[in-house]
């Protein structure tokens, strides 16, 4: 007989203990072991697609961004040149103003300077033409002129010595300066022009004085009378220029 | 010669008796157990993986995949007895090339066990499934003239189950042996090689029949329960 039946009965009870035992030590665990990594793989699976999803949902709102960017960006453009022509216009129009009246100031300035300028050159050339003027009378004055000088100062000093008291300048030395070199004739001259004013006096004292010009002064006392060629020009020049209106 | 290493005594104690065939069986089952637990007692869950925890997954994979194309249905509850099956008798046959062992499946008491729990399981799945009485009546239908039929089909599948296993391993071993004595150098080294793979066929010939026929037990009892629904009378 092939089949032992003891032996059957061994073989029932090990495969059931086998059964049992491969499924405490294989299929449980590896079937765990399975059902955990799909768990896995698919939480991970719907982590992506919920990352796609929202990447998706991302790109679509960043391209209706990028088309609304897209539609305002001729707008935008066209605002920004529109401020920018504003501003350059109004620029533009303030720094005309501001030129023009630098301008202005400029021009004005340069009106007063010049005339500054004009006024200060008449008074320069009077001042000059004067100066020339005199200068060539010192130069040209020679015994005549002085003879003639003379003469108009005698007489001159005359008026003025008529309407002056006698006694106040009797007792006083009289001196006697000139602008240039008086010869005997001329002292003598003068000498004798002025002792019916001063009848007190025997000796005039005589003096020169180059700075005095073309003229003579005369000193008694705390009286002075002076003439010379250089005052009397300088008083036709503060007339001319008085008349011109350029000294006040 | 020995026809089954179930002759080849060991050890006896009045009833108790322990031959070759339960000694290699023991040794069957604690490679299996030891290698089992040598791979699953660290598990990875994550997307990297042992290689030996690569294969037993695709094991595991590949019999649920035909469990579940065999009965129709969620393949977990039935994992345990069928691939017990399919890795013991596939074990068994695999391991005969070892100089010196006896495949356990060679001897016609472990294919008989082996069968008989299957002549077991198929009821036992099927009144699990949907009752005693139900699945009873499985063997009346459609008439009860067919009764005697039914009983008989159980018997004699389960006596083929042991039958074909028990002789085909059996036989490999016996031809083996024959060719052993005829032409000693070559030849049987091939016909060993063509046992592994007619062994690994056996194994799986063996598992998805026991898979056929409890899905039949419970097939009938789903296509009763379709019938019910669709005749509203009958309810």
């Amino acid at each position: 007989m092939l089949i032992d039946w003891p032996t059957v009965i061994f073989q029932i009870i090990n495969f059931l203990i086998l059964i049992a035992l491969l499924k405490r030590f294989l299929y449980g665990p590896i079937i765990r072991a399975m059902d955990e990594r799909e768990k896995k793989i698919a939480q991970r699976l719907a982590r992506a697609a919920k990352a796609e999803k929202e990447a998706a949902k991302h790109a679509s709102r960043l391209a209706l961004d990028q088309e609304e960017f897209a539609k305002n960006r001729v707008s935008m453009q066209q605002e920004a040149r529109l401020e920018i022509d504003t501003w350059k216009n109004e620029s533009i129009e303030r720094l005309k103003n501001e030129i023009a009246d630098q301008k202005k100031d400029w021009q004005k300035s340069l009106e007063d300077e010049q005339e500054a300028f004009l006024q200060k050159l008449k008074i320069s050339i009077s001042r000059q033409v004067f100066q020339v003027a005199r200068k060539a009378f010192t130069d040209l004055a020679d015994e005549q002129l002085e003879i003639r000088l003379i003469d108009t100062f005698l007489e001159k000093i005359e008026q003025e010595l008529a309407s002056i008291e006698k006694q106040k300048t009797e007792h006083e030395t009289v001196h006697i300066t000139s602008g240039f070199p008086l010869h005997q004739t001329e002292k003598d001259r003068l000498q004798k022009g002025l002792s019916p004013f001063f009848p007190r006096q025997e000796n005039f004292h005589f003096q020169e004085e180059a700075e005095l010009g073309f003229g003579l002064r005369l000193l008694a006392g705390n009286h002075k009378w002076e003439w010379n060629l250089n005052r009397y020009m300088r008083d036709i020049e503060d007339e001319i220029l008085k008349t011109m209106g350029m000294v006040k | 010669m020995q026809l089954s290493p179930d002759s080849s005594i060991l050890f006896q104690f009045g009833f108790l008796t322990i031959n070759a065939t339960i000694l290699f069986t023991w040794l069957v089952m604690g490679l299996l157990v030891l290698g089992s637990w040598l791979v699953t007692r660290n598990l990875s869950t994550g997307p990297v993986l042992s290689r030996r925890q690569n294969f037993l997954e695709s094991i595991i994979s590949f019999i649920l995949g035909q469990v579940g194309d065999v009965t129709r249905q969620k393949p977990e509850r039935f994992l345990p007895f069928l691939g017990t099956i399919f890795i013991f008798v596939a074990a068994s046959n695999l391991l005969s090339v070892v100089p010196g062992f006896q495949a356990p499946t060679g001897s016609l008491s472990t294919t008989t066990a082996l069968a008989l729990c299957v002549l077991i399981a198929v009821p036992a799945y099927g009144i699990a499934d949907s009752g005693l009485g139900e699945y009873l009546k499985n063997y009346i239908r459609p008439t009860p003239m067919m009764l005697p039929f039914n009983i008989t089909g159980e018997i004699s599948r389960t006596l083929a189950l042991a039958v074909r296993l028990f002789g085909n391993v059996m036989s490999g071993s016996m031809i083996g042996g024959i060719l052993l004595a005829i032409a000693p150098l070559i030849f049987p080294v091939i016909m060993q090689l063509l046992g592994l793979l007619t062994g690994l066929v056996q194994a799986y010939i063996f598992a998805i029949l026991a898979g056929v026929y409890i899905a039949a037990g419970l097939k009938i009892h789903e296509e009763s329960i379709q019938q019910h629904t669709r005749d509203p009378a009958s309810i």
